[in-house]
Formats: structure tokens, sequence, C-alpha cells
């Protein structure tokens, strides 16, 4: 940053910025100010943000300098400005540092964004999101709630409102008998009951309605409990940066505004019904509906009140503030701790007037609820009655210390590396074979092929016969569509057999007819010399089948899922820990299947079709969606799995694991099999040209097509590229012009011989 | 350990670890019986009639008990079939009938345990239900009921491929036929036509089992009880065919 050493430069906040009203939080005063570009928020202590502030781009630093020496007393010497620059810079927060954030201050304070409710729920607390993308929602319903956003229906509204509480307030005798009229029938109760309910809803949207309007966004509406109470709620972001304190009153006043304006339409039918059911339930409601919109205006915590009046006053977690101020001021005035020194002379104010008004209120109400229940009580079941509000509030506060002992306790004992340790790890576990040498890959000569030879295989000694698959001319069809035309191919016993092909040309239908999920519509399936149609379950204890999408037991970890499955194919539980250990998760077996990684799932699918030892597996696609690591060692298990003898068939898009894998590959499309072959038969087959590749410095077009042998010549990106169907002859002709160390040589891959293949069938 | 013996734990522990389930599966009932109990104490149907207490507690009660074994069941089938573990049960030797009596063995289960813990709570003297001498008999009304729901729960589950639409066509059916069938208010109170009208829901039949078993006001002859007996099987029948012909192991074709 070179602006410490420039009192005559002028920098600018970035115009952008949001910035929201400076909120108390304990003894510090904090600006909130908003990133609206990374969604970064940051909290400015009272100085910083006075600088921030005053970088308007037409004052130079040595004037804010002044103002600032004005405002705090005390002048930023050089060191500090430097420091201050570089951090306001380094967050950035000033125009032409846009990018700066992104380099990297980890460090950068702040409150991290909140997106949503966090932690698990229990019986006793927790929340359930009601609305799936409650943005969306709250987008619309602000389209369509334009009309109310003028001055004149929410005056008229509000006048309305104030009239109508008035009008009750006076009539307040005849609403309270009404009350106890509708609290004899059952049927109208409910019914107000679910009014209420509606209205509660149209709360939490109001809510969501006026931070909207403001500027703010709406992440979630769910349901909490936190028991006995629940209650809906609505999550709205960004209202510390809402430009005005009103505009944050008014989006906590929403709520309570909307449970009175709801009740308008009742008002004017009350006062006009005769006397009877239909008046006394109108009451009755009103009653109801009033007493909650005004208790949530209470000043207590969750209420919307108390949210009201924190935003009204600039004060975050108003009641946790007042606590820890009295907390300091007592113990200071016994001498222990610094006391209240630190706060502010308008922060001591209203931490002390919050703290008397809360506890009073509080005593206050709790002491007449007690009151009045020990009285009913005591009226109905005797004196002993009487008391057991008193001892249920008072075992509820044991339970309430102990929950949060308990709570504390296990904070304490988790293991840092428990089920959340391995959410996130997209990285093959620790316990996952090494990445083994890689497939040999044709780049030093013509004469080395892509993959090996087929060899030959250990055979299993169960069986005799040489087929482990055997499929003759099978179709199937859905409608119209030609899913498997005519099919014919043969797996043999202990081979890696791979099924290539574009989506839709039918690959998995055929795995779905060799395992006997689907019946052929005609010619015939042989799995390990017998039909799998219909369901044969001798022959599905010799077949391991995964699937694409990771079939698990829902909530079970992964290794109760797999003994599970043991337990299906009749074995016992040694056989699902040996799967588990074969595809390297030994230690994630306490993991719920939920809470495993991509590449996780993908081994435990695997696991799943393995835990029987079949002799013959079939992987549908087993690395799709995998990252590059984890596919590597996802092929070298497979590869361990073939030379313990087992036949596998495998469907896969990935040529290059096809090439590296299969002993022979089928390539289909549009339901037939197009070629079948190995892997290097299919590449020498396309007979493509061999590129040679050489600096366009050491050679030119013209010297490279004089070479006998050489095709085509031609420069591309910096290279002559020449063509030619007898490699090693031109590179003895290449090496003596442009030097050994230059050339390069590419051959065709089962991708050639694929896109060469399927492309001439469209 | 059998197959079944593994399905019915790993149902088990998926149904246990799923909290917020549990706690509404065993607190709705009880929400309501809390709800209609306070709104009625001592209150009776018309002017010397019993108690509405004793219409209530087995009508919320045959609610409850319905209504989680329909839910429970629909939203297994549903996931198992969305999550491909129907299929991966089909391609181990297991047996169908092993997955459904695992999966009858948990429905059962919750549902007694359940009624148990309603009546515990409708016996408190705040509540006021006293039971018939005959209760016992209410067992077997349980278990009707318990699989006459299950197996509408089956069919509700082949239907439906998210939970969304488990949680919409469920409702749809258990709200108003808890109105129609006198779960929420005695059946007596209710227009004639409605209650002939509710002779054609299965929750008519569970209600009056209930009822005629439990409460002490509503004893029942026994011509009554087998009525109700007979009306859940018939019902229990008609849902299982119905189940096995909507049934899908996949929602891939």
């Amino acid at each position: 940053m070179r602006a410490p050493g420039m009192p005559e430069s002028r920098p600018r906040r970035r115009p952008d910025l949001l910035v929201g009203p400076a909120v108390l939080r304990g003894a510090a005063e904090l600006h909130p100010v908003k990133d609206p570009v990374n969604g970064r928020r940051f909290e400015l202590r009272a100085k910083e943000f006075f600088v921030l502030d005053h970088l308007d781009g037409e004052r130079t630093l040595a004037e804010v300098g002044d103002a600032y020496a004005g405002r705090f007393g005390a002048r930023l010497g050089e060191a500090q400005w430097r420091q201050l620059l570089g951090l306001l810079y380094g967050r950035g927060l000033l125009a032409g540092a846009e990018g700066a954030a992104q380099a990297g201050s980890p460090g950068a304070s702040g409150p991290r964004p909140k997106g949503a409710l966090s932690g698990r729920s229990t019986v006793l607390s927790g929340h359930v999101r009601m609305v799936s993308d409650a943005g969306a929602l709250i987008e619309h319903l602000h389209r369509r709630t334009a009309f109310a956003r003028t001055p004149f229906f929410l005056g008229t509204v509000l006048l309305l409102v104030c009239a109508m509480m008035i009008h009750l307030a006076a009539e307040f005798g005849t609403l309270v008998d009404d009350m106890n009229q509708l609290a004899h029938q059952p049927v109208l109760l409910m019914a107000a009951g679910v009014g209420l309910w509606v209205s509660m809803a149209l709360h939490e949207l109001a809510h969501g309605l006026v931070g909207r309007a403001f500027g703010g966004t709406v992440t979630e509406i769910g349901l909490r409990w936190r028991l006995p109470v629940t209650y809906m709620y609505c999550l709205v972001q960004d209202v510390p940066f809402f430009a005005r304190r009103r505009h944050q009153m008014a989006t906590a006043a929403a709520g309570p505004a909307m449970n009175l304006a709801l009740l308008l339409p009742l008002w004017p039918l009350w006062a006009w019904a005769p006397a009877g059911a239909p008046h006394s339930a109108l009451g009755g409601a009103l009653l109801v509906g009033l007493v909650f919109a005004l208790a949530n205006l209470a000043p207590l915590p969750p209420l919307d009140g108390y949210k009201l009046l924190g935003y009204g006053l600039g004060v975050e977690r108003l009641a946790a503030g007042s606590r820890g101020y009295l907390a300091a001021a007592v113990a200071g005035r016994f001498g222990r701790g610094p006391g209240t020194g630190g706060y502010p002379p308008r922060a001591r104010a209203v931490y002390r007037a919050y703290g008397l008004a809360a506890g009073a209120l509080t005593t206050g109400a709790a002491a007449l609820l007690l009151l009045w229940a020990t009285r009913t009580l005591a009226e109905r079941y005797g004196t002993a009655g009487g008391w057991a509000p008193v001892l249920l509030l008072l075992a509820a506060v044991v339970l309430w210390r102990l929950g949060l002992a308990a709570r504390a306790r296990r904070l304490q004992h988790t293991p840092p590396d428990g089920d959340e340790g391995t959410r996130d790890s997209a990285h093959p576990p620790r316990t996952a074979p090494a990445v083994t040498a890689r497939p040999p890959r044709g780049t030093a000569g013509d004469d080395h092929h892509p993959a090996r030879e087929p060899r030959e295989q250990v055979m299993t000694p169960v069986e005799q016969a040489a087929e482990a698959v055997v499929i003759d001319d099978v179709r199937k069809s859905y409608g119209d569509l030609k899913a498997v035309d005519g099919v014919s191919l043969t797996v043999r016993r202990g081979e890696f057999f791979g099924i290539l092909g574009p989506n839709g040309a039918g690959k998995t239908t055929l795995i779905e007819m060799v395992e006997g999920l689907r019946r052929a519509d005609g010619g015939s399936v042989s799995v390990l010399g017998s039909s799998p149609w219909p369901r044969n379950t001798e022959l599905l204890r010799r077949l391991g089948v995964q699937t694409q999408a990771s079939a698990f037991f829902t909530r079970l970890s992964a290794l109760e899922h797999l003994r599970t499955v043991a337990t299906l194919y009749g074995l016992g539980p040694e056989a699902a820990d040996r799967a588990l250990r074969e595809v390297g998760l030994g230690e994630q077996g306490g993991t719920r299947v939920d809470d495993l990684s991509g590449g996780q799932r993908q081994r435990l699918a695997i696991a799943t079709a393995l835990v029987h030892e079949p002799e013959l597996i079939m992987l549908d696609e087993p690395t799709a969606a995998l990252d590059p690591e984890a596919r590597r060692s996802l092929w070298s298990l497979l590869r361990g799995l073939k030379s313990q003898g087992r036949t596998i068939v495998h469907t896969t898009h990935h040529l290059d694991e096809a090439e590296a894998l299969c002993d022979r590959v089928a390539i289909m499309s549009h339901g037939r099999v197009i070629a079948l072959d190995t892997p290097a038969n299919l590449v020498r087959s396309l007979k493509a040209p061999t590129r040679v590749l050489v600096p366009a410095d050491r050679i030119t077009v013209e010297r490279a097509l004089a070479i006998d042998g050489v095709d085509r010549a031609e420069v591309d990106n910096g290279e002559v590229v020449m063509e030619t169907r007898v490699a090693g002859q031109v590179i003895v002709a290449v090496n003596e012009i442009a030097g050994p160390d230059a050339v390069q040589t590419r051959t065709a891959t089962l991708e050639d011989a694929y896109l060469a293949l399927t492309g001439s069938e469209h | 350990m059998s197959a079944y013996t593994a399905l019915t734990r790993a149902n088990y522990r998926a149904a246990v670890r799923d909290k917020t389930t549990v706690f509404f599966t065993f607190a709705f009932p009880l929400l309501f019986l809390i709800v209609f109990g306070l709104i009625f104490q001592g209150q009776t149907v018309k002017d010397d009639g019993p108690p509405y207490i004793n219409y209530i507690a087995p009508g919320v009660l045959s609610w409850g008990v319905g209504n989680a074994a329909m839910f429970g069941v629909a939203f297994t089938l549903m996931h198992w079939r969305r999550d491909d573990i129907l299929r991966l049960i089909w391609r181990t030797p297991a047996s169908l009938t092993s997955v459904l009596a695992s999966r009858y063995a948990i429905a059962v289960g919750v549902g007694l345990a359940q009624a148990a813990l309603f009546i515990g709570v409708a016996l408190l003297p705040g509540f006021g239900l006293r039971l018939a001498s005959g209760w016992p008999l209410v067992l077997p009304v349980l278990v009707l009921g318990i699989t006459t729901f299950m197996a509408l729960g089956l069919v509700v589950g082949s239907l439906a491929d998210t939970p969304e639409a488990v949680a919409a066509i469920a409702n749809c059916i258990m709200v108003p036929m808890a109105f129609l069938s006198g779960s929420f208010f005695p059946a007596d109170l209710m227009p004639p036509w409605v209650r002939d009208l509710s002779l054609a829901l299965p929750l008519r039949y569970f209600n009056d089992g209930v009822l005629g078993t439990l409460s002490e006001t509503h004893h029942g002859s026994a011509a009554d009880y087998a009525l109700s007996c007979a009306g859940l099987i018939g019902f229990a029948a008609l849902f299982a065919l119905v189940a096995a012909k909507t049934f899908r192991w996949s929602n891939r074709g």
C-alpha cells in the first residue's frame, strides 16, 4: 500500500459497500459493513470506521488525519496509518481493492454469514424447514404485494388498527365475557385456533416481505421448537446492513402489525353481530388475536418486541449485554474484576434500564401466572395441587441446568474427528490403497500399445465352464424405443470386460437383464451357466452388482449397512468387516452413510457388491463423479479384484479407464454392439496415423514433407505436426534433423477409436 | 440372524435415529389428547351422557396409531425405492416376505407403544379416562388397524415418488377421514348422513373397535366387535390387493 507516505493522496472507500447503522455489543460500538460482491461481512470499531467513512476520494489523508485528531483527541502515527490502510485495503473495502479480499486475508474477522439454522434437531429443541426455496417464495410475494407498499395503504391500515384497538380497549369487559362463552364451544374454539395458526404463518411472511422491501434476503422459513413451545420462523439476512434503523424496526414490527391487521375484518363483524354464538366467537377471536399480537411486543427475547427495542436503541444482544453489564457492576462493587469502567455512558444507561425493566417484567408476569395457577389448582385439587406449579417450575429449572451441564460435558468429550470430521473429505481415506503405477500410455513409440494384451487368467476352481456370461441376440424395447437391439457377446471367466457407449446406448438395460432385473424380449441370457430370469436366488448369491445410485440403508453407519447386507445373504458380520477393509474404509465403519464423501460412498457401494464374495461382479460406472485421485485409487482396488480371479463386467463413460483396466471392450451405440475387441486391437483397427511433433524452430514444413513416410505436415501451436503410418522410420529421420530431445509422438488412443466408431453411427 | 431380523434391526435403527419423527409420532396424538381433554374437561355428550373424554381418547388414539402406521410405511417404501434400497434387497436371496414382515413388526411395535403411552396419559386424573373391564380385547383391534393402515401406506408409498407427495397424499386421506369417522368429536353428534358415509371409511371401524373395547361407557356387543374387526380385515385385504398392483421395485421403468 503506497498511501501512508503520501499525505496528499485521496483514497476512496468503495461506494457500493453496504454500511449499517452503528450497534452496541457489550461495551463496544461496532459498525457492520458488507462487501456486496463477495458477501463478506465485517464489524469495524469506531476508529477504523471513522477513517473508512471519511475516505470519500475528495479529502486527503492529511485532512482525514486532522478530522480524526479532532474527534478522538489523538493523532495517527505513520505506523498506525500504514496498519489501518493496509487493513482496509486488504479487506477490499477501498476502491481499486475489490480483488484484494480474494487474494487472501484469512484472518479477516467479522461474523460469518449464517445462511441457515445449524445444528441437529433433537426431541427437545430443533427446527425443520417448511419451504424449499424461501427466497423465491418471498420474491414472488414481493411482486404481488406492491399495492401494499404505498404510504396511503399502510397509513390507512395503521389508522384503522389504532381505531380498532381504542374501541376494543373501551369494550374490554365485553371481550372477556365473549371469550368465556367461546371457551365452552369446542368447535368454534378450534376454528379460532386454526385462525391463530394461519395468522402466525402470515406474521412470519410479513417479517420476510418487509425485510425484503428494505433490501434483505430471506433464506429460510420453517418451524422451530424448544419444548414446550413451537413457533414458526423466517430468517431474514442482512438486517444489520439496512440503511436506517427505522427500516430494521419496521422489519421487526411487521409480524405483530400483520397479526393486528388480520383482526380488522373481524372487528366490524363483531361490533354489528347480534348477541349470540357468532358474536361471542368473534369477540373471543379478537381477544386472542389481540393478546397474541401485543404479547409478542413485550421486550423479552425471543419476541418481536425485543428485536424492535434492540434495533431502535442500536444494541445487539440487549439481554446478554445487560446481564454482562450487571454482573460486571456487581463484581466491581465487591472489588472483583474491572467493573464497568469500559462501558460508554450511553451503554450504561441502556443496560441498566433494560436490566431493571426486563427483570421487573419477568418476575411480575411469572408471579402473576404462578399465583393464578396455584389458586386455581388449589381450589380444584386441594392444597397439594397448589404446590404443583411451583414444583414443576423448580423441576424444569433443575432439568435445564442439568441439560446445560451435560451439553458442556459432551462438547468437551467430542473427539475432533467424529462424524463431522469425515464429512468434507473429498480425498480418499488414509487407508486407501496407494495409487499404483500409472497405466502405460503410448507416448514412446508406435510399437508400444496403450493397453495390455489379454493374458491367461486364473480360473476359479468352482466351475469348469469357461464362460461367465453368454448373451445371444438379446432384444429389449420400451414402447417404440429399441433399448437393446440384438446384442450377442460372451464374457469369459476371470475377464475384465468393459461396456462403453454414450448415454442411452443400452448399457444399463443390458446389465439389468444380466442380473435378472429385467426380462429380455427376445434372445437368451445365461449367467454362470443358468438363466437369471425369473429371480434366481441361487444365482444371486454368486453375483455382486454395484449401481449408479449409491443405495444404502437410511441412517445407518457404513458398517451397520454392510452387516445388514451380509445378513441378507445369510452371512455373519465378519463378511461385512472384511468387505469394508477390502475397499479401504476400515476406519469409516462408524460413520453414517449420509456423512461419507463421494469417493467413500462409491467404495461403500462396491463393498456392498463384494460382501458375499461373488464370482461375477458387475459395476455400473463405478468411478462416475469421482475426482482423478479417487478414481486412480479405485482402479487399483478393481485390479486387485481381478487378480483374485473374479470376473468383472464394467460399464463406463471414461475411455482411459476402459483402456487401463479392461481386457476386452464392447462399444455400444443405439442398442447394438458396434465393436468388440481388446482396447489395443480397437485402436489398431482404426489404422489411425501416428503424429510426430517437433518444435517449429527445429524443422520447416517443407523439410518435414520431404522425409520419406510423412503423409501430412502442418504447423500447429508452434510445432510442426507430421502424420505417418511408419512412425519408427520417420522418428529416426527427424532425430537426425532436429535432435533426439525435440521429438514427441502421439499415438491413437481408445478415445479416438471410440469417437470414430460412435461418430459414424450418428 | 435371519434376513427378517436384519431388516427389522435396520428399520428400527433408522426409525429411532430420526428424532423428529419419533417425537411427532408419540407427541402429536398426546397433544391432541391434551387439547381436547382440556377443552372438554368435565363436559358430557348431551345432558346426562357419558363424559367426552370417553369418546375422544379412543378416537384420537385410533387416529394417531393409524396415522403413524401409514406415514411410516409410506415414507420408508418411497425412500427405499427412490434410493434403490429395494433393488439392493432384490439382489440378495432375501424374500419379499421378510422385507414386509420386518416393516410390519416395526409398525406394530410403534403402534402398541403409542397406544400404551397414550392410554397411560389418558388415565391420569386430569383426563379421567376409565378403562372397560374387557380392555385387553383392544389389542387385536389395534393390530388389525395397524395392518389396515400399513397396507394403505404401502399404496401411498407406491404411488408417491417424493416425501412431499407422500405427505400430501397421506394428509389428504387422513385428515378428512379423521373428522368424518368421529376421531375428533363424537360420532353421535354428527348428522346421520355423515355417520352413514363414514361406514365406507376404514378409520370408522378402527374407531368403533377401539371405542367399544376401551371405554367403560361404550362397551359394545360382541356383534359390534366382530363387525369392526371384519371391516378392518376387509379394508386390509382391499388395500393389500391395491398395493400388490401398484408396487414397484424401482422408479426406473
